[in-house]
């Protein structure tokens, strides 16, 4: 019921491909997706193995819902230990791959140990092999895409593939899948290479079934109609209709967070994607869906042909994915760039080559601090002018970095490593390795705690304090909030639906759907619970690894340095307030280890 | 009086104006309404800059000539 | 009134939810490799196309099988295919020039749309109205509409 009961196991040393059947005491504790797979990551590695080593195990996991017609089933999440943070990596995507997996036949893939030699796997349908990719090593996410479906005369496979940036090593590889949508952050991509696995090819012809047919179409068709009343703007201008609202704020990371607004906003906002200029050009074409999904926030847009970026490259003058707010963030006022098409093309090189955008532009935004201090000068980058607002350099260095080439293999460490390597350590924006997003934890108080706390490192998507944090402006009462959005976002990312639909559809929501859905009763209650079990199991991972309080802490600049305008003018974040109380909260001890009553509690110890 | 308005996000849809005529002695609370925003979409309305929490938009009181921004509520991604 | 399925790709979001319901409604599990419809993505999502067949007055299909085993439903206009008499022979999915029916190998069957008996499960499905039920003789009257329009406002200047 829901699931298909098998797992996959890939030993790539080896060569061998294993069926097993899917542990459901396992599913039924960690609802499935991100709580099922960091369960099944606990159980099959060591959490001190060397992220880039063999013993480091790759998980693709779907959950319950995923390739049901539940609204938005298309959710999949990729897990492992990341290399760009050394602590537990999970990495969510949408797009066709996850449902195509279960239809397949398996809830999970587990890729563990490193073939000697690049290979793809390909399943098609009961069929499923380990292939040479020496054809396809060195090639892009999309030449590679096209490669596969013509080489297997398949048109129907669904691929999850990394690109250059992958196979060399950028720290902060993605896994691309269907084109344009990606597991992005915490290099699980960097794994998948460091693995010589360049891509994962599907094709599934076989069905998903559910407990209770009738009363799962009844309640998804409620929930539905639900969803289609609360998207806000999510349809009509995607997630990049947060920006002026950022800005308006004072929330909106500006030059590697020195500012937070940036005059340019206006250009590369939602609003500019739909203005038509005086040569009829609109940079956004359409809206779309991942699979299953009612609300279509997805972005397609395409570049001016005469562009600096695309001008004589014709091969760019297709469309393709568009800004999300993340990529607008990471391409526009972080580097302070203002050039939409420049910021496009950007996002375009990150899908073309795997790479996560907010690393990226966070990382590419310290460098130009960096040059700009006359740290690092031309003679460093290329020839390149880093500073802040040169469209030109953004591009550049974005696929430099995608290839691997000059400067871009600085780029591709990293801001952390980068900003050590250069003497300057301070202007690394990072949390455990990882680049913040685009909210400024001056300006978002809970936002803070929750980017100090993730398990992942600076993570927006793993909590949501947002509507306290814009109502106030301070350290006050922000611990409770983040911890039950941390515990609440961690069943969501469980149960194979998109966390766009949390605004419309409450844990009550949730169950009602999983419970007519899969084995077992599944109320509120019992979602919240799993949520916190998940929760507390990533962080075992995370304290096994051997990370501590103390990487449980933002950078200076975001505890010392006030921010100097917008709403939140004058804070700093209040996180040595926020984090005993949320400690405390959490049922963990001072140095912020879960106690044994928690463990109990939880079924963990 | 007259208050001038930018808002954010999709609230442009559902209210296009950049100045709001309001009665005086109008609250915050009065001039979303007058502008037919739901107050349920409203993330923070701010006054020249300056935040009006919630809570205080009903006693929040607005002069001829304030800069009024509503802003929609975010929503992560 | 004779109905038709009408297609407007600019409003589809290739989101599937056509695909899941009619594999449901046929095969009561949710299988996109057994929908009668089927969306196609170009050029990286910017078109998205549901497709499926036309149900054509001279059906091709109709005529290449040899035992009769596809046939007309009067009042929708569907063709539909009888399991018991379809052999498996594939004589029609070759015939047919659109691609719209095809074999179903755990079946040994074909399978084809059948408008649902009159009630298309796509339609409902649809978030985005891309899919619709109208009526058989004016399915291009939106478009006709549209270049009406156009023509009025080019002339008024």
């Amino acid at each position: 019921m829901s699931w298909q009961g098998k797992i996959l196991r890939v030993n790539l040393t080896s060569g061998e491909v294993t069926p097993e059947p899917l542990n459901m005491e396992w599913a039924n504790d960690y609802i499935g997706e991100r709580g099922l797979g960091t369960k099944y990551l606990w159980e099959n590695m060591d959490p001190k193995a060397d992220p880039m080593g063999p013993d480091n195990v790759l998980i693709f996991a779907t959950g319950p819902l995923t390739g049901t017609s539940a609204s938005t089933s298309g959710r999949y999440a990729v897990i492992t230990k990341g290399p760009l943070t050394g602590a537990i990596a999970c990495s969510n995507s949408g797009g066709k791959f996850g449902a195509e997996l279960k239809y397949a036949g398996f809830d999970l893939l587990l890729v563990e140990g490193r073939s000697e030699k690049p290979v793809y796997l390909l399943i098609e349908g009961d069929e499923i092999s380990l292939a040479s990719a020496d054809k396809i090593w060195g090639k892009t996410v999309w030449e590679t895409d096209e490669w596969i479906k013509k080489q297997h005369h398949n048109p129907m496979l669904k691929i999850a593939t990394i690109g250059i940036a992958g196979e060399r090593g950028v720290r902060y590889a993605a896994v691309v899948n269907d084109l344009h949508r990606a597991a992005g952050r915490s290099g699980v991509g960097t794994v998948m290479g460091a693995k010589n696995l360049k891509a994962i090819a599907v094709r599934g012809t076989g069905g998903v079934r559910v407990k209770d047919p009738q009363r799962f179409m009844q309640v998804t068709d409620e929930m539905k109609n639900l969803l289609a009343k609360e998207t806000g703007g999510l349809t009509k201008y995607g997630t990049n209709a947060m920006m002026d609202t950022m800005q308006e704020f004072g929330g909106l990371p500006t030059n590697n967070f020195q500012e937070v607004q940036f005059d340019g906003y206006d250009k590369i906002d939602a609003k500019a994607m739909l203005k038509t200029d005086d040569t009829g050009h609109t940079n956004l074409l359409t809206n779309k869906a991942c699979f299953g999904c009612t609300i279509a926030c997805g972005r397609i847009a395409h570049i001016r042909k005469d562009h600096f970026t695309i001008q004589n490259r014709k091969e760019y003058w297709h469309a393709s994915g568009g800004l999300e707010y993340e990529t607008a963030f990471a391409f526009g006022p972080v580097v302070g760039v203002d050039d939409i098409d420049a910021c496009t093309f950007a996002g375009y090189l990150m899908n073309e080559h795997g790479m996560d955008p907010i690393s990226f532009g966070v990382t590419l935004a310290a460098a130009m601090e960096l040059y700009e201090m006359g740290v690092i000068t031309t003679d460093d980058t290329d020839g390149v002018e880093l500073n802040f607002g040169n469209a030109e350099a953004l591009t550049v260095m974005a696929e430099k970095t995608g290839k691997q080439e000059g400067f871009g293999e600085i780029l591709g460490m990293g801001s952390k490593l980068m900003c050590e390597k250069y003497g300057h350590p301070e202007l690394s924006m990072t949390v455990k390795g990882q680049e913040f997003a685009g909210y400024d934890s001056r300006a978002l108080q809970g936002m803070g705690l929750g980017y100090a706390t993730g398990n992942r490192g600076a993570c927006h998507l793993k909590h949501d304090t947002f509507e306290v944090d814009m109502d106030d402006q301070t350290g006050e009462g922000k611990a409770e909030p983040c911890k039950t959005s941390q515990d609440w976002t961690a069943a969501v990312d469980s149960s194979g639906l998109c966390m766009f639909t949390m605004g419309a559809w409450g844990a009550p929501e949730f169950a009602a759907q999983l419970d007519a859905d899969s084995e077992g009763d599944w109320t509120a209650e019992r979602l919240m619970e799993s949520g916190e079990r998940i929760w507390n199991l990533e962080r075992m991972f995370n304290l096994a690894a051997g990370l501590t309080r103390a990487d449980d802490t933002l950078p200076e600049r975001l505890l010392k340095d006030p921010a100097p305008s917008g709403t939140a003018k004058g804070r700093v974040n209040e996180l040595d307030r926020m984090l005993p109380e949320y400690y405390d909260l959490r049922g963990w001890n001072e140095a912020g280890e879960p106690t044994e009553d928690t463990l109990g509690r939880l079924g963990l110890s | 009086m007259q208050v001038k308005v930018r808002v954010t996000g999709h609230l442009i849809d559902l209210c296009p104006v950049d100045e709001v005529e309001l009665p005086e002695g109008a609250s915050v609370a009065d001039a979303v309404a007058a502008l037919g925003i739901p107050p349920e979409q409203v993330g923070l309305v701010s006054v020249d800059g300056q935040a009006v929490s919630k809570a205080r938009r009903d006693s929040t009181l607005l002069a001829d000539g304030n800069e009024m921004v509503v802003m929609a509520p975010l929503t992560g991604g | 009134m004779h109905r038709m399925l009408h297609m407007e790709p600019s409003l589809c979001t290739g989101c599937l939810q056509c695909e899941m319901a009619c594999s449901y409604e046929h095969e009561g599990e949710f299988n996109p490799a057994r929908s009668r419809i089927r969306v196609f993505e170009f050029e990286h999502g910017r078109t998205s196309v549901p497709y499926t067949c036309t149900q054509c007055v001279e059906a091709w299909c109709m005529k290449a099988c040899p035992t009769a085993a596809i046939s007309v439903n009067t009042e929708l206009g569907a063709k539909l295919v009888s399991p018991e008499a379809c052999v498996g022979c594939k004589a029609c999915v070759s015939a047919c020039p659109f691609g719209t029916i095809e074999f179903n190998p755990v079946s040994g069957k074909v399978d084809k749309c059948d408008l649902c008996g009159g009630d298309p499960k796509c339609v409902s499905a649809c978030p985005t109205d891309a899919i619709t039920y109208v009526d058989a003789g004016a399915s291009g009257v939106g478009r006709m509409q549209a270049s009406a329009q156009q023509a009025a406002q080019g002339g008024a200047s």
